[in-house]
């Protein structure tokens, strides 16, 4: 595949990644633009990145129900704060030594391609500092950065594929009638909102909904669903949560002042 | 007080910032104004959302720091963040886990500020 | 046991000339191993992906209730399997193995991509 240069779209992040690379780069490289996110780098090759827009290991293991919230608490609190979640995992049986590669290698390859897609217009590389939490769960041994622009760059062309049917990374989706699309496809629901829903990385979610566009399961829409006003409903103490009166020790610290 | 341009800003903050997914305004002491949700009941929503934010005021008011900026609850999948709107309304929020909380706050600002126009506060 | 060991057990198979871990939730090879310039990994990696996709929606249409063990496809000088792998975490990945058609054997190779399969589901 050609070198992205800086005037082609993307290509100030992806250039830009790709010259850490080449410089043997440890650190953190952060992303501005449509959205904001870091790449941290050891030694030229990526081992995380995190983005808003695109789930992390963590959504990813906990939403899609691979991993259960106890035991992700519990291997988090003991092993996080050193930084040595990863071997937690694995300890623990949590997790299989290929699982822990994929679900790395799939999360950071995700936020980069989220950060390319969205639009970077600035990046800013700072060395590794005392200060900063290193990333959660790093790949080992990660991706050396021309792999991951390479396929970074067949994501963007099969996005831009998708973008001219009209599906985009914040297009709202709807179902068909009869459709056998999953029902959170609710018409208030961008691909963003569905990845982060379904523990699904973003460009996995936009191939699901791709391939269920071109059967015609789905439409694709400019604006949300807006649901009918809502009918007043009598606030009486059947519809609204009741706690017992005087149970709260808030009374005791904070005496009850009328309203003036 | 127009309860389609409330309508018209929750919406468009929604759209602004990716992951929110439910967005209502009600009057500091709950009462519903106008609510973009789907998968929740907006007027007890609305109500909660004044508790928290009484209590979060009460909280900042007992340790003196200051004026209240938004009471943000985390949860497993996502959050909830309260803005007071002027002195007699709020903006509550359902975000999902990946909502940007700083990019939230620059965004909400203006659209806080327009609420309070709109409702004449 | 690690990607890069588990495409290196691939490549003991008698005849693989090339062997790929692929994530067909999105298209991208997670490791390869041999290849070369008269096979692109990555980009079999994608493409296979549409493969398997098309056939598992094709499954689903005709409302068949099982599960795609492996696909093979049959060159004149080589075979080419793709062995889906049901992971323990639910990823959705599977096995990518080119084979020179004249110094393997189809039946042993199924095999122990079978058992390789099993060592990676645990």
């Amino acid at each position: 595949m050609s070198e992205p240069t800086e005037d082609q779209p993307h290509g100030v992040f992806l250039g830009s990644l790709l010259r850490r690379g080449r410089d043997g780069f440890t650190g953190t490289l952060r992303a501005d633009g449509a959205v904001s996110g870091t790449v941290t780098l050891a030694e030229g090759r990526v081992i995380a990145a995190s983005t808003a827009v695109a789930p992390g290991p963590e959504s990813l293991l906990l939403r899609s129900g691979r991993l259960a919230e106890a035991d992700w608490t519990a291997a988090y609190t003991d092993a996080a704060p050193e930084g040595r979640l990863a071997e937690e995992l694995l300890k623990r049986g949590l997790l299989g030594e290929v699982s822990l590669q994929v679900l790395t290698l799939k999360a950071l390859t995700d936020a980069v391609f989220a950060m390319a897609i969205c639009g970077v217009q600035t990046c800013v590389a700072t060395p590794p500092s005392p200060d900063e939490l290193p990333p959660l769960l790093p790949a080992a041994p990660g991706l050396t950065t021309r792999a991951l622009a390479d396929e970074t760059t067949r994501r963007l062309a099969s996005a831009s594929r998708w973008a001219a049917k009209g599906l985009t990374v914040d297009t709202y989706l709807f179902r068909t009638t009869d459709s056998p699309a999953p029902a959170t496809i609710n018409g208030r629901r961008t691909p963003r909102d569905l990845a982060f829903l379904w523990g699904q990385g973003l460009y996995a979610t936009l191939y699901t909904l791709a391939d269920l566009l071109a059967s015609t399961h789905i439409t694709t829409s400019d604006s949300p669903r807006l649901t009918p006003p809502p009918t007043p409903i009598p606030l009486t103490p059947e519809t609204l949560p009741q706690r017992q009166k005087g149970t709260s020790p808030v009374n005791t610290f904070l005496p009850f002042r009328p309203p003036s | 007080m127009n309860k389609e341009e409330v309508l018209a800003e929750l919406t468009a903050l929604r759209k602004e910032v990716p992951g929110i997914a439910e967005a209502a305004t009600a009057s500091i002491d709950g009462m519903l104004i106008a609510a973009d949700t789907d998968e929740v009941r907006p007027e007890v929503l609305a109500a909660l959302a004044s508790a928290a934010l009484g209590l979060g005021k009460s909280a900042a008011h007992e340790v003196g720091m200051g004026e209240l900026r938004e009471v943000i609850t985390r949860c497993q999948s996502g959050h909830i963040v309260i803005y007071p709107v002027g002195r007699k309304a709020l903006l509550v929020l359902l975000g999902d886990e990946g909502l940007d909380v700083g990019r939230l706050h620059v965004r909400s600002r203006p659209a806080v500020q327009r609420l309070a126009d709109i409702l004449g506060l | 046991m690690t990607i890069e060991t588990t495409l290196k057990e691939t490549m003991t198979i008698e005849g693989a000339l090339g062997a790929a871990l692929v994530d067909y939730d999105s298209g991208m090879s997670l490791g390869t191993v041999g290849g070369g310039r008269e096979l692109d990994l990555d980009v079999a990696a994608a493409t296979n992906t549409e493969v398997v996709r098309a056939k598992v929606r094709a499954l689903e249409a005709l409302k068949i209730d099982d599960k795609i063990e492996d696909i093979l496809i049959s060159l004149s000088r080589q075979y080419h399997i793709i062995r889906l792998i049901n992971a323990a975490d639910g990823s959705r990945l599977f096995l990518y193995l080119a084979l020179d058609r004249e110094r393997s054997n189809l039946a042993l190779a199924r095999h122990t991509l079978r058992r390789i399969e099993s060592e990676l589901s645990v």
